[in-house]
């Protein structure tokens, strides 16, 4: 029942995709954090959080996002969200955190956005 | 004129139609409401008026405090009586007033009440105001022919102010006329005067144009005039109320009689409250009929009862916030018609009206530095409101606590708009420290702890069986001694025999290992039962008594063979009669029943005497007794045990081994985490699905109530959507409260109650108070750049659900929460025990 800390994440090309799963609470919010941190360390700043295997999040989770997006964007990086359950996403908008992060339904929206918008820029 | 008896009909029934643009107090049938102001009242006019002039008399007194009963009730009277006095009443529009439309309707009831009495027709005197055509036909019919004549002319004029003007004194006219020609004389009665001040500015036509063709009307009308207004010269703000000959101020209902009162309205609204209860809050409502009313209305709209302090407490404050009186106040504050005042201006001088509450620093008069100069009309516009009173010396809030309340508040929302919640939390804690009933249940709550204290630390000792076996003292039983009068005694020789021999040898009864307690409201029983205990007076002998129930296992590992409760009744009753026993048994029984539960140990503790009858009873009864000193004795033995063997409470709670149940016996309880445990889960009658959870404050546990209210709203035909918000919301209010308890020994209370309309939610801690506005309003861009990144939950709970308030209670803070339905679906079958 109470699900244990989990966090994958895939490198790809020009950035990578962070697959937390079950719940976000702020514990996983912090390994989610230490998982970006390493790859920032290694030169990776765009990354996609895909919530697809994250079934709730709650608000220290938020704070843990709040804090990597601060960290993302001190790097000069980019930091997306993408397949959030509706009322996860729900929950963003009210706290109005979807204003200060590109949230996509999908993964290959988030990854099409990237290679267009940010390769550009590079 | 008689001034006869109650009529046996409810007043509530009768004569709402008299002028009803103003609520006014209703009076439930058999209630002597005002009964003696009314025969004071009587003989008071009877003095003045005399055969002969006419009697001028202003009634006055606050809002809702039954003048218009008493004008109505002496309109019946009079309509009645057929002693040749008319009676006439009419109701000065609340605001905004429009002088035009009044006086047009003012004459046309006058004309139709005239009628009535004539033709003595009491429908026609009930019925709503009827066309003017229609009067007019009804007037001519019966030869009132200056009435017909005086409502035909106006109906010809253009409406304006001073058309208004003169369809009053057309009326009185016509209606001296009338008077004189039939040999009557007739009593006009006005309500709602002083909207004849206060709207002024709503209109052209003055006070004086209303009100003086009334004085200079000739003497064959008896005028009595009721109204907020008080007297000249109390407000030094405010108009004048007119030269009246003599005054009558009508008071507060005394306090038994405003008890009477609401007892009298909830029995007819089929409220279910405890009596003792509400007589500690009556107070907050000051005795006034209309606000007892109201609060009795609104209760009675609850599915839920009112049978603990803090739950009428949350009633006194959805009165204060949101309540009739609250909304009279409002639109007397921000009037829709004329605005002239902004609210930051009314709370800066309402807040110096509250400063001054209590009375430390007195006076502060008008025009002293207290007040600025500018600040007189809005001084003005509170009086009038009531909501600032001039006692001939100062101003200050007034005496009546829900005014006082409405007015914090409204400083609080208007002036600090960070604090309501705080203010809201303030205002009832310090209301709960107020009342008698509260420090009971103070008293009550410590009883638990130390009770629940016990459970929890002793398990797995052995007890001195005399301490908990009182009533085996055989000896008092067969001789008819009570036993209370025998428990010293063992007591003594116990305590005494400890000190000689090992604790051991005393010890005969072994106390469980106790995974949880949860305190049970009382059990008054049903159906008559029920009724017959709200009569009690607040010294009867069948007050309810509440139990603390322990949760146990006979050994460390959670058996589900070995699960039993022990039921801990505290009774605080001067003598134990067979009514607290038979009260007892039904509890063990429904506890039983309810909890699944197949050994049930009961244990009253009470330092009460017992009856000749309960003694015997007792023989019958599986029941430990203690006294309270025992209980300390007891205590203290097993500390002492405690320390003998080496072993630690906190080590025990600790360890709560959890092993892997016997094999045909998987119980849900085997799957459930350690310390996890659901107190209580079914349908109630009104098809509620109501579960009950209490949690140990640990990581992750909020997910467990989340996914249960979630579940739940399903079922209740919430939506996906909806269901998501309530279970997101759920998990951020057990967030809070699990990361605001002392420590892991403590619990999280969840009950969830689910219906089609509706779903409530009632988390509580036990631990540290959390006051919500202590958090500032979470800003995302200052978040994303400031060192604290939470602070999100309450926010979020806020914009899912639609009613949240927090409260502190004894032990820590509860949270209420509630969403509607916006489209209540047919329900799924409710989910059975689980």
């Amino acid at each position: 029942m109470i699900e244990k800390p989990e966090v994958e994440t895939v490198e790809r090309e020009d950035h990578a995709v962070v697959y937390p799963h079950g719940y976000l609470n702020g514990s996983k919010g912090e390994q989610i954090d230490l998982a970006c941190a390493d790859l920032m360390r290694k030169g990776v700043n765009r990354i996609i959080i895909n919530f697809d295997y994250a079934e709730t999040i709650n608000t220290t989770g938020v704070a843990s996002l709040l804090s990597l997006l601060e960290r993302v964007g001190r790097r000069k990086g980019v930091l997306c969200f993408c397949n959030l359950m509706s009322a996860n996403r729900q929950m963003l908008d009210v706290l109005d955190v979807s204003r200060a992060v590109l949230i996509f339904d999908d993964e290959e929206e988030a990854r099409r956005h990237l290679t267009e918008r940010h390769a550009s820029a590079d | 004129m008689t001034s006869a008896g109650l009529r046996p009909q409810s007043e509530t029934t009768r004569g709402l139609a008299l002028g009803g643009s103003t609520a006014w107090t209703p009076s439930p049938a058999g209630v002597n409401l005002h009964g003696q102001t009314w025969t004071r009242f009587m003989a008071f006019l009877a003095a003045r008026a005399g055969d002969a002039g006419p009697a001028d008399v202003l009634l006055h007194g606050p809002s809702g405090i039954g003048k218009s009963y008493l004008l109505r009730r002496f309109y019946w009277e009079a309509f009645d009586g057929q002693d040749a006095q008319i009676p006439l009443i009419a109701t000065v529009a609340p605001e905004p007033f429009r002088p035009a439309d009044w006086s047009r309707r003012f004459l046309s009831e006058i004309a139709q009440q005239w009628a009535a009495f004539v033709c003595r027709d009491p429908a026609l005197a009930e019925a709503n105001a009827l066309a003017p055509s229609r009067v007019v036909e009804i007037c001519h019919r019966a030869r009132l022919v200056a009435l017909a004549d005086a409502l035909t002319e106006f109906e010809e004029l253009a409406p304006s102010a001073d058309a208004g003007a003169l369809a009053v004194r057309w009326a009185f006219e016509a209606v001296a006329h009338a008077a004189a020609a039939l040999g009557h004389r007739a009593i006009l009665m006005l309500d709602g005067v002083e909207n004849a001040f206060w709207n002024e500015g709503g209109g052209t036509l003055s006070l004086a144009a209303v009100v003086e063709p009334l004085v200079d009307a000739p003497s064959a009308l008896r005028r009595i005039w009721a109204g907020r207004t008080a007297p000249r010269g109390a407000h030094p703000l405010l108009p004048p109320v007119p030269a009246t000959g003599d005054q009558w101020e009508v008071h507060p209902l005394p306090f038994e009689a405003a008890a009477e009162y609401a007892a009298r309205l909830a029995r007819e609204v089929r409220l279910d409250y405890d009596n003792h209860l509400l007589n500690d809050y009556l107070s907050l409502w000051g005795g006034i009929p209309r606000w007892l009313a109201n609060f009795v209305r609104k209760a009675a709209e609850s599915p839920r009862s009112l049978t603990m302090a803090d739950q009428l407490l949350q009633f006194y404050m959805e009165d204060v916030l949101a309540g009739a009186t609250a909304q009279r106040l409002g639109r007397a504050l921000n009037p829709p018609v004329g605005s002239f005042f902004e609210p930051a201006a009314i709370a800066r001088v309402a807040e110096k009206c509250l400063a001054q509450e209590g009375g430390a620093q007195r006076p502060a008069l008008v025009g002293s530095a207290s007040f600025a100069a500018g600040d007189r009309p809005v001084l003005e516009r509170l009086a009038r409101a009531e909501l600032a009173v001039y006692d001939g010396q100062e101003w200050r809030a007034p005496d009546v606590p829900v005014l006082a309340d409405f007015l914090a508040l409204y400083v609080a929302c208007h002036f600090h708009r960070q604090s309501r919640m705080r203010s809201e939390m303030a205002i009832k804690r310090r209301r709960l420290a107020e009342t008698p009933q509260r420090a009971r249940e103070r008293d009550f709550a410590a009883s638990c702890r130390r009770i629940s204290l016990l459970m929890h630390t002793f398990r797995g000792q052995n007890v001195p069986g005399p301490l908990l076996a009182a009533h085996r003292a055989d000896a008092g039983v067969q001789t008819g001694t009570a036993v209370a009068d025998q428990v010293p005694s063992h007591q003594a020789a116990t305590l005494a025999a400890r000190r000689a021999a090992p604790v051991s040898s005393l010890a005969r009864i072994r106390i469980p290992y106790c995974i949880s307690t949860f305190v049970v409201e009382p059990d008054r029983g049903a159906g008559a039962d029920r009724t017959a205990a709200q009569r009690q007076s607040p010294t009867g002998s069948a007050r309810a008594i509440p139990a603390v129930v322990g949760w146990c296992f006979e050994e460390p590992g959670y058996y589900r063979s070995e699960e039993s409760i022990w039921i801990a009744y505290v009774c605080d009753a001067k003598v134990i009669t067979t009514d607290e026993l038979s009260q007892i048994e039904r509890t063990t029984s429904r506890l039983s029943r309810e909890l699944n539960v197949q050994q049930t140990v009961s244990w009253l503790i009470t330092d009460a005497r017992f009856s000749p009858q309960a003694l015997g009873r007792l023989a019958d009864l599986v029941l430990y007794t203690s006294t309270w000193p025992a209980f300390e004795a007891l205590g203290e033995i097993l500390l002492d045990t405690s320390r003998e063997s080496g072993s630690t409470d906190a080590d025990e709670h600790r360890a709560a081994p959890t092993r892997t149940h016997p094999e045909g016996d998987a119980d849900r309880a085997s799957q459930r985490p350690s310390g996890m445990r659901i107190a209580g889960a079914g349908s109630e009658g009104n098809g509620a699905s109501v579960v009950e959870l209490r949690l140990p404050p640990r990581e992750n546990m909020e997910l467990i109530a989340a996914r249960t209210t979630e579940h739940i709203a399903e079922t209740c035909g919430f939506s996906a959507e909806a269901a998501g918000q309530i279970r997101m919301a759920t998990l951020e209010a057990c967030l809070n409260a699990i990361e605001h308890s002392v420590n892991e020994e403590k619990e999280v209370r969840v009950l969830i109650e689910g219906t089609p309309e509706k779903i409530s939610i009632v988390v509580e801690n036990e631990g540290l108070v959390f006051d919500p506005q202590s958090i500032e309003d979470p800003r995302i861009e200052e978040k994303i750049h400031g060192s604290s990144k939470r602070g999100w939950g309450v926010k979020l709970i806020e914009k899912f659900m639609d009613r949240v308030v927090f409260e502190p209670y004894d032990r820590g803070t509860r949270m209420r929460m509630e969403k509607r339905n916006p489209s209540p679906a047919r329900v799924r079958p409710a989910a059975s025990r689980t």
